[in-house]
């Protein structure tokens, strides 16, 4: 039976939605982490804040965004890549 | 008077854009030690300009070359500290240290101490030698390969695969993508630092270093953890973050631990992008030259090392606090030519003073004297240094001016973080469309209040020329050309037409604009060699044979350049004339340079004032049949051989030293403001004894506010 990972960022990353409200920042202090993001990755950030599966942020993208399936499957394993190699997010793959 | 109770000396100065350590490890020295200390600068020419920045240094000493051998470099020293004695020494220089450490105990005899490496730690570190250190210690690092003669190094380099790290034996290092562009590189750190070359697997990731200081017993100190943040074209840090990674510090001291380290230290690593495996690339066996980060992250390692050597830490092992970044800006300051001139003669002279920087507080303009708010653009140090910032530096000192407001683009515009110069910085699109650009300067305008524009790029002078008739009906003064006085400045031009015309006090060598391999081929044979290759943008490249002309173009083909200009090749002293032109397209301001120091790339890093009254004339001359109005720079060079000037270049705005013409008395800046505002110019009487000379300076900044440009689109330093 296979078990539904749930990704996290780390609890010191902060979000700071930029002037414009189109995206914001990604802020992690302790690795000089600082990402700017659009509107799409911002809604992303902002489920993996409290805790999202990759399913859960591939819904995301298919009924905010009007994406494919394909599509956001391919973007979200990018994104959450992304993510890990700056060494922000808790969670197993 | 009381002894002063902390006497260093200090060395690694020079280094201009890619500075050596020893401004740096001064500056955080000054910070760490702030009473009682006095510091003596070390250097090989008179040309140390971080050592004039005012109040750094009380003394500046010309040291003996490191090649003429241990004695002689010890009979001086031991002399410098005879005249100043000084209890402790830094050397700051890779070279040195080695040297220094074979001198250590005679040092200590003569009661200068140091805390170095032993000779066989230091050789294991060395670029040829860390392959193996590594390997025998388990430490990841990528794959090295030593290539003795560098004409191997295309068969190596093909055999390694592409993409490449060139590296020196010393120091320099280059990404190569191909084989032609290994061999360049291989030759060009081969003539520098000789002894061969090193291939190096690129690891696609980002870049850490760590500042450390081991104890004489080799245990760890102090540290000081940095995430490279901003890499500029010479692959060298500008910007960078304290970081507080628990993985990075523990192989960072397991590293110190295995090599049994005496004093500083910076180790290199990159990290991957595949699985975060942080590979060590360099071991460096002195300070960084972001060391002064270290003081504004609670760590200052040079005043710790100072105290260690003393027997004064008595701290346990520290680490730096994340959260703060350094941005590495420019200093610009005049020095006495007495001073440069001293030093060159009699190898001692005084320091310079702590002077007054520019105030932040305006003087308020007297009544009925009109007043502005100007903004300018063009102002990062990032990768060459832009005019903006001496704009900016000149405008501080003109009274019509009530604010200066700086106009950015991006997150590395050191000008951003210049509280001394700027009111604000906004961000301007970078989209070339002139719609976005002046609805963007509205919005501006009804923030800041702005009232003129000074664009101090090429590229931005001719974007503003797009909408200098809207910027006019939004009240907006500019001092800006016709789209075709600028056109006709501009060297694809310029120089290949105007070698039919002779202007009396100055020539145009003959240039040719290429389009091909085989135009190259025809026209080198035709200028012959030496001969200039010019991109249209920047890079210019002098080269001597065929294949290297060739070579050249490739090089610049595949950075995209579609044309090239060659220009034949006039040896002797360069020059540089900076005006102001009016209406009647007239020079009402000039002022004159002679170039003293120029960084790799060909921008002047120190130069004095010089009167050339019949070269400015006939550039008047000149200028008036372009129909120049506004600022522009004419750079020469005075023909060794003819005996006369060659016109190399017009450039259709301020130059980058331009800060010094209000140093020098004929603030050039000042003039256009005027000038703009419809007041007379201002009689200039320039001081030909001050020099320029420019070094680099570290500037705290919050980490969490090198985003904030970017996510707000301005910065406010009211």
């Amino acid at each position: 039976m296979s078990k539904v990972a749930t990704l996290k960022l780390r609890s010191r990353v902060r979000l700071e939605r930029s002037a414009d409200c189109r995206g914001g920042l990604l802020i992690d202090i302790p690795s000089a982490a600082l990402c700017q993001c659009n509107g799409s990755a911002w809604e992303l950030l902002g489920a993996l804040k409290s805790g999202a599966s990759v399913e859960q942020l591939i819904g995301l993208l298919t009924t905010g965004y009007a994406v494919p399936d394909a599509t956001a499957r391919h973007d979200v394993s990018t994104f959450i890549r992304q993510l890990r190699s700056i060494g922000v997010l808790n969670g197993a793959a | 008077m009381a002894r002063p109770s902390v006497r260093v000396a200090v060395t690694g100065f020079g280094g201009l854009d890619n500075p050596e350590p020893g401004t740096a490890v001064a500056r955080a020295l000054r910070l760490g030690i702030p009473q009682g200390l006095t510091i003596e600068a070390l250097g090989y020419d008179p040309w140390l300009t971080g050592a004039y920045s005012p109040g750094l240094v009380d003394r500046v000493h010309l040291a003996a070359p490191l090649a003429a051998g241990d004695e002689a470099v010890l009979a001086r020293l031991v002399e410098i500290h005879r005249a100043q004695p000084f209890d402790v020494l830094l050397p700051c220089l890779d070279l040195e240290v080695p040297v220094y450490s074979r001198l250590g105990p005679r040092l200590g005899q003569a009661g200068i101490r140091t805390l170095l490496p032993a000779l066989d730690r230091l050789q294991v570190v060395t670029k040829g030698a860390l392959p193996l250190f590594c390997y025998e210690n388990a430490i990841a690092t990528p794959r090295t390969q030593f290539v003795a003669s560098v004409s191997d190094v295309p068969f190596h380099a093909d055999q390694f695969g592409y993409p490449l790290m060139v590296k020196g034996m010393v120091a320099g290092a280059k990404r190569a993508n191909n084989r032609e562009e290994a061999y360049a590189e291989a030759i060009r750190l081969n003539e520098i630092w000789g002894g061969g070359v090193l291939l190096q697997e690129v690891i696609e990731g980002d870049e850490y270093n760590a500042a450390m200081v081991a104890r004489a017993d080799g245990s760890c100190l102090a540290l000081v953890l940095l995430r490279k943040l901003g890499v500029n074209w010479r692959g060298k840090s500008s910007i960078g973050a304290v970081v507080d990674d628990p993985d990075f510090e523990r192989d960072a001291r397991a590293i110190l631990a295995k090599l049994r380290w005496r004093g500083p230290l910076e180790l290199e690593f990159v990290r991957s992008y595949k699985d975060r495996q942080l590979y060590l690339i360099e071991v460096n066996n002195r300070f960084p030259s972001w060391i002064l980060v270290s003081h504004w992250a609670g760590c200052n390692l040079p005043a710790m090392l100072v105290r260690e050597i003393l027997g004064r830490e008595r701290q346990g092992p520290r680490r730096g606090r994340a959260g703060v970044a350094y941005v590495r800006d420019v200093e610009e300051v005049a020095v006495p030519e007495d001073t440069v001139e001293t030093l060159g003669r009699l190898g001692s002279a005084e320091g310079r003073p702590l002077a007054a920087g520019p105030s932040r507080t305006r003087r308020a303009p007297a009544r009925g004297q009109p007043s502005v708010r100007v903004a300018v653009t063009g102002i990062s140090s990032f990768n060459d240094v832009m005019p903006g910032l001496g704009v900016a530096r000149a405008l501080a000192r003109a009274p019509e001016v009530a604010a200066v407001y700086g106009l950015g683009s991006g997150s590395y515009d050191t000008g951003l973080y210049r509280a001394d110069l700027f009111k604000a910085v906004f961000q301007l699109p970078t989209v070339q469309e002139p719609g976005p650009l002046l609805e963007r300067i509205r919005a501006i305008q009804s923030d800041a209040g702005i009232e003129m524009i000074i664009p101090c790029t090429d590229a931005d002078v001719e974007r503003f020329i797009g909408i200098r008739d809207d910027l006019a009906r939004l009240g907006i003064r500019t001092l800006l050309p016709s789209a075709s006085a600028f056109a006709r400045v501009d060297k694809r031009h310029l120089l290949p037409r105007s070698g039919r015309r002779d202007w009396d006090a100055f020539y145009v060598p003959e240039a040719a604009l290429i389009r091909s391999a085989d135009a190259m081929t025809r026209r080198a044979r035709v200028l012959g060699f030496p001969l200039v290759v010019k991109g249209l943008v920047h890079q210019a490249q002098t080269v001597y044979t065929q294949p290297a002309a060739e070579a050249a173009w490739r090089r610049l083909r595949q950075q995209g350049q579609e044309e090239v200009l060659v220009q034949r090749h006039v040896p002797g002293e360069e020059f540089a004339v900076s005006v102001v032109c009016d209406d009647e397209h007239r020079i009402v301001a000039s002022v004159a340079i002679k170039k003293l120091k120029q960084c790799e790339r060909g921008k002047t890093w120190a130069a004095r004032v010089v009167s050339l009254p019949a070269l400015t004339e006939s550039l008047g001359a000149m200028l008036r049949e372009i129909g120049w109005r506004g600022p522009l720079e004419a750079e020469f060079i005075r023909d060794a051989f003819r005996e006369r000037f060659a016109l190399l270049e017009l450039n259709p705005r301020f130059p980058a030293w331009i800060g010094f013409s209000a140093d020098a008395g004929s603030n050039l800046p000042r003039q256009a403001v005027r000038m703009a505002l419809g007041e007379a110019p201002l009689a200039g009487a320039e001081d030909e004894r001050a020099l320029f000379a420019r070094n680099c300076r570290e500037i705290c900044v919050e980490t969490v506010r090198l985003a904030a440009f970017v996510a707000n689109g301005m910065v406010t330093h009211a």
